[in-house]
């Protein structure tokens, strides 16, 4: 699957520490292994990197704040100034306890009094660096289970405010505390909360168990609430790219899992075989799916099967090849292209930024919706949410959607370096709306679960079962941004009252409740009737009647009314997978994205994924096919000649690049939607510009309007 | 040099070996059984399936001490770090009811999968602090049939519970289907009379329910 997580293994780790942003603190210095730079050390994130080794902050008791603590602070080499800084760290001492040396280090935390300002750290990295006596008096706001990130120790978490942000603590007999970011602003944490609820999980899930050592009992069991809303298959491992951040894809010489089209066929089968609800919408993913030979057949296998909706996770670098590709991949069944995107400028998107344009095309003629998958990681391409919003609308002839998926940091990594990348759903949503300069905010947003209204209505009014979002509400987020005919941006929530709207329908279902049919439809009558009242049609996008189109949704029973809805909008969606740092197993219990295996199992993303030893590369192993095998089988094949080598000179120069970048618009920057240019829109420099367009290459920025 | 070229080197010396090795023994046949990872296959309506196991091993440790076992969250990591033996394909550690139960395919399994011995799996217990005893009346070990037990249960798994739609009790919805199977087994073998009501034909898309019939 390209790029949902970040895996920060012990070989990448450096790299992915020199292609950080660092900004002003990696040019300060390189005493200390301080990010934050509160000491005034102000180191970059390269020495976090040697933390482990001989380089550590001399000043210590770890007083600025930084990660850097925990690592060997007695054997730092590096002397600079901070005698005054010592002095004021040696009265403050946290553990009083004797402990051994193991402990001792594991359990120091870094120490900052928030009320000396000279001690005063960014107030993004704040919550990482308190002493454990005033975490421990922060508001609790719930209790659930997690797992130690080092030895997965399933350990009592507890979710606590801290200040806006809401934070996990755990504690680990061995390991000591750990604490993370678990929402970056507790109002918005309290407004989807209320939306939760638990589903009804399956009536036949596929391994007999009670998951008492849950995630550890895995295999969909009996304590699983959610039925399968996204159901993934790997169909290979092999990768044309191999991004650093991405750990799924076999490197030379791993076994090559590749299952046969009669394998996938069964496992189609067997998703479609839950009860009461069946998967219907199918995910194939790799590796890069395009790259199993016989794609196409296993796309109409899925469509036989009965999967609706058919999704391929790729990078679209070999659609945009092969256009031809494309359309017969329309014909077999997939309507829609799940792409990787990270970026609208070739800092943010190395992966296919100059093969994008080609993929729109090739999508645009076979007549293939593309959603924009975007893997957010602090520092590195959050600058640029906004105007990826904005390219989006620029191809919404194509482009239906924005996913965004904040990092998951899976694997070992200082705990600086994770503090600097991790992002979560509210801190993306706040990124949008201060790039977007107000036109899309945070209380636009709602929460997955909000969903659960509408279908929990048509099921207490029909008394059959429909597709069911009940995954944890801290999950994911969505809303829905219309481009109308003037090019005014309008967010669903701004002429609809969906709180409202939620609300009316659940006092309808709690109605119904103990009622004979025609009593139901008397009191869905009433409760339909009164929908318009919800709806502001002065506000309204002129395009849309919005009442009808609920009519027709409530009426039809089913969500096929939806698609004139996307049709004239972008659909903008939050997907915020865990990791060890942030496990819930509240989460991992509700999670309805779930992978099939070919041994018949079928598995929670956040299973598949956080613990891939004991899951995902375990069962892939077993069906898997030795490297040297698989060239026995393949003489031609060989792992190099899988890579894709970019000719950057070549796809620079192909007028649908200069079409794509260069002559894109600022819909945020238009008097309608304010007049503020969105930030960072990218500015068009090819790398090889064409002779005849350098004198007529037009500049992409539009001058800043300030209101 | 930078990571990419230290990787370039390592491969080249890699595909190196992979190709003498290919060119010893010549080409493949694509469709032996190693070829395809495994060593068995199963057959199901004319289709081959891979099965990377036949027959196994389970073996059921109980009477475990609970001082042992800690609590459930150390069962619960003693459980994932069985796991990670490739060999050990399910685990299953009880706090409760004092019992370690492993599916794991044995050295002497007909297949070519990662392999690990009985006696491993003790020595890698007691190293975890848990001493697990071979007497009879706490060991049973039984063969494990792969396909049938895991791998079938998997693919053709039991209904085993029934909820309701939300917004219907259990007993309104066993109502409730009740009538609407009467109503299915009714389109499926209509009387003369069904047939004069229109009672065998499908409904529309939908539940019927319309404001404006």
């Amino acid at each position: 699957m390209p790029g949902p997580m970040v895996h920060i293994g012990e070989e990448n780790l450096d790299q992915s520490i020199n292609s950080l942003d660092t900004g002003s603190m990696a040019e300060s210095g390189e005493s200390c292994g301080c990010g934050n730079g509160s000491c005034g050390c102000g180191a970059g994130a390269d020495a976090e990197a040697k933390k482990e080794g001989d380089s550590g902050c001399a000043c210590g008791g770890g007083s600025c704040g930084c990660g850097a603590a925990e690592a060997d602070i007695g054997k730092s080499a590096v002397s600079h100034s901070h005698s005054e800084q010592k002095q004021r760290h040696k009265t403050i001492t946290v553990q009083k306890v004797e402990k051994t040396e193991f402990e001792e280090v594991n359990s120091k935390r870094p120490e900052v009094r928030m009320d000396d300002p000279t001690n005063s750290t960014d107030p993004l990295f704040a919550c990482y660096h308190r002493t454990i006596e005033e975490v421990e008096k922060m508001p609790v706001i719930e209790k659930t289970m997690t797992v130690c990130p080092e030895c997965k120790l399933i350990i009592p978490g507890t979710i606590y405010k801290d200040g806006d942000y809401v934070m996990i603590r755990k504690f680990c007999p061995e390991h000591k505390w750990a604490t993370e970011k678990y929402w970056e602003d507790y109002e918005m944490y309290t407004k989807m909360k209320r939306y939760n609820y638990f589903g009804r999980g399956l009536d036949n899930p596929n391994y007999l168990g009670q998951g008492q050592n849950c995630p550890f009992d895995c295999g969909i069991c009996e304590r699983h609430k959610t039925h399968t809303g996204l159901a993934n298959v790997v169909i290979t491992n092999r990768c044309h790219l191999s991004c650093w951040y991405c750990f799924f894809y076999a490197k030379e010489g791993e076994p090559i899992y590749e299952p046969t089209v009669d394998e996938l066929d069964k496992i189609f089968r067997n998703l479609k075989a839950a009860k009461p609800i069946p998967a219907n919408a199918l995910q194939i993913t790799g590796g890069e799916p395009m790259m199993h030979p016989e794609v196409v057949e296993v796309i109409r296998k899925a469509k036989k099967a009965g999967f609706d909706q058919i999704q391929l996770n790729t990078t679209g670098i070999i659609l945009g090849q092969d256009p031809e590709l494309a359309k017969q991949v329309k014909a077999a069944g997939a309507g829609t292209l799940y792409m990787s995107c990270d970026g609208v400028s070739p800092r943010t998107n190395p992966k296919n930024y100059w093969e994008v344009p080609s993929a729109l095309d090739a999508c645009r003629q076979a007549k293939i919706g593309i959603v924009m998958v975007p893997t957010v990681i602090r520092g590195i391409n959050n600058h640029e949410m906004g105007a990826m919003i904005n390219f989006a609308l620029n191809n919404l002839d194509v482009v239906r959607a924005v996913n965004f998926q904040p990092v998951s940091l899976v694997g070992r990594m200082p705990t600086r370096l994770r503090e600097k990348q991790r992002i979560t759903i509210p801190g993306a949503i706040k990124e949008i709306e201060q790039q977007t300069h107000g036109v899309i905010r945070k209380e636009h947003w709602f929460s997955v679960p909000y969903v659960g209204g509408i279908n929990k209505f048509i099921e207490a009014l029909t008394g059959q079962y429909k597709y069911d979002l009940s995954i944890h509400f801290a999950c994911g987020a969505a809303t829905y941004l219309f481009l109308d005919e003037d090019n005014h941006l309008i967010p669903i929530t701004e002429f609809v009252d969906a709180a409202g709207m939620v609300e009316m329908l659940q006092n309808a279902v709690n109605e119904m409740s103990g009622k004979g049919r025609i009593a139901r439809r008397a009191i869905a009558m009433k409760t339909l009737l009164a929908l318009p009242k919800i709806i502001d049609k002065q506000k309204q996008p002129k395009s849309l009647n919005f009442s009808k189109m609920l009519m027709n949704i409530f009426l039809k029973n089913d969500f096929n009314a939806m698609g004139a809805l996307h049709s004239k909008t972008l659909f903008l969606g939050m997907m915020h997978f865990q990791d060890e740092h942030t496990y819930d197993i509240h989460r991992v219990e509700k999670c309805d994205i779930h992978y099939a295996m070919p041994d018949g199992q079928v598995l929670p993303f956040c299973t598949f994924n956080v613990f891939p030893e004991v899951y995902r590369d375990k069962i892939q192993k077993q069906y898997s096919i030795p490297a040297k095998e698989w060239q026995k089988m393949n003489p031609n094949w060989n792992y190099r000649a899988d890579k894709y080598i970019r000719d950057v000179k070549k796809l620079e120069q192909t007028p649908l690049f200069l079409k794509t970048y260069a002559n894109m618009k600022d819909y945020f920057a238009m008097p309608i939607n304010g007049g503020i240019p969105v930030d960072n829109f990218p500015v068009f420099k090819p790398k090889y510009p064409r002779e005849q367009d350098q004198a007529q290459t037009i500049p992409a920025t539009v001058p800043k309007v300030v209101i | 040099m930078d990571r990419r070229d230290n990787q370039q080197i390592e491969k080249t010396k890699e595909l190196e070996e992979a190709k003498s090795e290919t060119e010893d023994s010549g080409q493949a046949d694509p469709g032996s059984e190693r070829a395809r990872g495994v060593s068995h296959f199963i057959e199901e309506g004319g289709k081959r399936f891979r099965m990377p196991y036949t027959i196994i091993r389970k073996v059921t440790f109980s009477n475990l001490d609970q001082n042992e076992l800690i609590d459930i969250p150390h069962v619960a990591r003693l459980q994932y770090r069985l796991l990670l033996f490739d060999a050990v394909i399910k685990a299953k550690v009880d706090y409760h009811k004092k019992f370690i139960r492993i599916i794991y395919n044995p050295p002497e399994a007909d297949n070519i999968k990662e392999k690990i011995s009985r006696a491993k799996l003790i020595e890698f217990l007691a190293g975890e602090g848990v001493h697990v005893s071979e007497a009879k009346e706490n060991m049973e070990e039984v063969p494990y049939d792969y396909q049938k037990e895991l791998y079938n249960y998997a693919y053709f798994p039991p209904s085993i519970r029934e909820a309701p739609p939300y917004g219907w009790t259990r007993e309104e919805w066993k109502k409730h289907k009740a009538e609407e199977e009467k109503a299915r087994h009714r389109m499926e073998h209509p009387t003369a009379i069904d047939k004069i009501l229109g009672r065998d034909k499908p409904k529309k898309k939908g539940s019927g329910f319309k404001l404006h019939p």
